[in-house]
């Protein structure tokens, strides 16, 4: 018994040890401290990227305190990463800042300094910075200061977007500068379960490579082509459906191929044989035709070999096609993609004002039947005025502007056009394209059911968001929106989603 | 009674069940002496073993009569955080180099608190090395540091020559190699190693070509080999064809 009673002391001894009195000798005294209020604030920011994060905490100020607020902006410290510099966004007490940082969670923190008493005070914020590039209109303008880029979303692009916003400046806000050159154009390249998830944007000189989720920079073009004493004269771009990033460069094709990693996705030298291309594409073309241009040099549709990166003539017709493809013998206006698949080429002879639509089929293989069809448009109303292009693809419809109309060309049926659309007064037409995100995933029902038609009246820019009927091609006369744009828009191009 | 010991037993065990739980042993550490191994390594799937490597002084200015060749090494043993020296070894069987005159050995070093370093060979440009490639089959020497480690990784093979050498690797897109297809090469390019990606699911390490650049080197080197042949159209070595007499082609 007495020795459970020497055991029972004995642990009692220690367990008491740590219950001995804490016998400290402090001195306290009150000093005047700025009280941050964030009662009503929310404890967590979330917000798109390059929108304005805005908080204006409530502070008691002691009376006649002198105050100096410093606003720094971090990222969060999730795991065992390093921690990541802060950078200090504002020197105001409220703060209002447009948030370029990627996507991402962060935390905003308020120090304010009292000079008076050299007493700081601080307060945190956490700020979720998501971006929401999915399903839009990009819209690449050119300012006095070089190019830039909107991103627009509207409910007539998705059935998830609820309201209208215009995302302004997504290039000069992620690079702290204007798109260097002449903007030429923007081209949103996406594959499923793939690596291919961005924005490529183009200008007579420049070339850059952003992330599709969120718009922040890949690469430039010192990273983007393989041969670097190339000159850099970006023409046009395209991601065809067979995989392959295609670019007119100085007049000459360049295409890089597909792979593993986005590093390894660079343009290589150009493909070698006697041609001089049109600046116009088709993203309507097969692996295994791999690029297709228009060779103004001999007035023929040029193919690419991938192996050996080098251009060539198509396959002789069978019989009864339309046309030959090695030997058009007129001038190219344009090229895009249309109905079936499909790419469509308007030209105009070489001599006189005869204009003609061409279909092909670069979908298929060289088989010698690629010419779908050749529409004579030379009694069509102002065709001679025609500068823009776009060809359905649901129905047997084009339109074609002018400077200031858009004329609907029945090219299937009648062979005739009607005036679809007229553009206010004072305005100029420079650029028109539908809404054709690519892959269509989730909004099938939304694609080519509008039509983006940007203007210039000398000083301003305007985007019109027309509604049409996707087979008819009739169009809607009240906007369902019009945008203001900083500049001259050169080229707009679809935003899709996809998956994986 | 018999109540209260059973509790008191059981606090007991309780609480030396706490204090055993400190005495766990540890396990046995690293107690030979600390050794070395070669450890180049392709970057490929399997991190293949790399155990020779090639060089020509041809790329190097007339002047340049000596460089040095570095080889990977990795210890074994604890990390000691002092600098410890590495040294190379001549290996007689196989090896046609001669010490002092062909190549010498200096120290190298595995710097304090690293467990990889690099064991340097100076190599000289002698004049036999016009007409014929010298190999080194070297070892990991002894040092006060290190003895050699893994079996499987002590023997490295040099091979130099001052003219050229097919480099390893040769790549497959150009082909056939020849000398003047090499040369060919070289004046064009300015390049005559190629380190390259071995599998196209690893990602190219800096300073290693991917697939895709040699397909687009090859894609160049075929244009200017036409460029050159048009512009040699009607003299004698038009067009370019390697020592065996076959027609270069990329």
């Amino acid at each position: 018994m007495k020795r459970i009673l020497y055991i029972y002391i004995a642990l009692a001894a220690v367990f008491i040890q740590s219950c001995k009195k804490d016998l400290g000798n402090y001195d306290y005294m009150d000093t005047e401290v700025v009280r941050i209020d964030t009662g009503g604030i929310g404890a967590t920011y979330r917000i798109l990227r390059l929108s304005h994060l805005q908080i204006e905490p409530e502070i008691q100020i002691p009376e006649g305190q002198d105050l100096q607020y410093q606003w720094l902006l971090y990222g969060k410290q999730t795991t065992n990463n390093a921690v990541p510099p802060a950078k200090e966004v504002s020197n105001q007490l409220n703060l209002d800042y447009i948030i370029s940082e990627p996507v991402g969670e962060y935390i905003a923190e308020l120090i304010v300094t009292n000079n008076t008493n050299g007493l700081k005070s601080n307060v945190l914020f956490n700020v979720s910075v998501t971006a929401n590039m999915e399903f839009g209109m990009m819209i690449l303008y050119q300012t006095a200061q070089g190019g830039d880029v909107d991103f627009i979303r509207t409910p007539a692009l998705s059935a998830d977007i609820a309201t209208t916003t215009q995302t302004k400046g997504l290039y000069s806000l992620t690079m702290g500068k204007y798109l260097a050159g002449q903007a030429k154009f923007i081209w949103s390249a996406r594959q499923a379960y793939q690596i291919t998830n961005w924005i490529t944007v183009g200008s007579d000189n420049s070339l850059g490579r952003f992330l599709g989720s969120d718009f922040t920079l890949i690469r430039d073009q010192e990273e983007l082509f393989r041969n670097r004493e190339l000159e850099i004269n970006p023409q046009a771009y395209v991601f065809t459906i067979g995989s392959q990033q295609v670019m007119i460069n100085g007049d000459k094709l360049l295409v890089a191929t597909t792979g593993f990693f986005e590093s390894d996705i660079k343009f290589g030298s150009p493909a070698d044989g006697d041609y001089e291309l049109a600046p116009y594409l088709s993203p309507k073309v097969s692996s295994g035709l791999g690029a297709v241009g228009y060779d103004t040099k001999h007035s023929r549709f040029i193919r690419y070999f991938i192996s050996t990166n080098t251009v060539g003539d198509f396959s002789a017709p069978v019989e009864g096609q339309a046309f030959d493809l090695r030997n058009i013998g007129k001038d190219m206006l344009y090229m895009t993609s249309g109905a079936s698949n499909y790419t469509y080429a308007f030209f105009k002879d070489k001599t006189g004002d005869a204009r003609w639509l061409y279909g092909l089929n670069f979908s298929a293989t060289d088989n010698g039947a690629l010419a779908i069809g050749a529409y004579n448009m030379t009694s069509l109303p102002e065709i001679s005025s025609a500068k823009f292009y776009q060809v359905s693809g649901f129905g047997g419809y084009a339109y074609y502007a002018t400077a200031d109309k858009i004329y609907n060309y029945a090219y299937q049926s009648t062979n005739t056009a009607s005036l679809a659309f007229q553009i206010p007064e004072g305005e100029e037409i420079t650029c028109m394209k539908y809404y054709r995100p690519t892959p269509n995933s989730m909004v099938a029902d939304k694609e080519e059911r509008v039509l983006y038609v940007a203007t210039w009246n000398g000083t301003n820019g305007k985007v019109y968001e027309l509604a049409i009927n996707e087979t008819s091609g009739v169009v809607n006369q009240t906007p369902l929106n019009v945008f203001e744009v900083d500049g001259k828009v050169a080229d707009m191009s679809a935003r899709a989603k996809g998956f994986g | 009674m018999n109540f209260l010991y059973k509790v008191t037993i059981g606090v007991l065990l309780i609480v030396g069940l706490f204090a055993l739980a400190g005495c766990e042993k540890d396990i046995d550490g690293y107690t030979q002496d600390p050794r070395l191994y070669f450890f180049e390594r392709a970057n490929d799937v399997n991190r293949t073993r790399v155990s020779s490597r090639t060089f020509t002084f041809l790329t190097l200015a007339d002047e340049e009569m000596k460089d040095t060749l570095y080889i990977k090494v990795k210890t074994m043993g604890e990390i000691v955080n002092r600098d410890r020296q590495v040294m190379g070894k001549t290996i007689a069987e196989g090896t046609t180099a001669i010490e002092g005159v062909d190549f010498d050995f200096i120290p190298g070093l595995v710097p304090a608190g690293n467990i990889e370093g690099l064991l340097p060979v100076v190599l000289y440009r002698t004049l036999r090395l016009k007409n014929e490639t010298v190999v080194l089959n070297l070892t990991i020497g002894e040092t006060a540091d290190f003895k050699a480690g893994v079996i499987e990784d002590e023997v490295f093979t040099l091979s130099w020559a001052d003219r050229l050498i097919q480099p390893n690797p040769w790549p497959f897109y150009f082909g056939a190699y020849s000398n003047v297809k090499y040369q060919f090469i070289i004046d064009e390019l300015g390049i005559a190693e190629f380190p390259s990606q071995l599998s196209p699911r690893v990602e190219n390490l800096p300073g290693e070509y991917s697939l895709a650049d040699l397909q687009d080197m090859a894609s160049r080197l075929r244009v200017r080999l036409r460029e050159v042949n048009t512009e040699n159209f009607g003299k004698p070595n038009y067009p370019l064809r390697d020592e065996n007499g076959a027609l270069v082609v990329f």
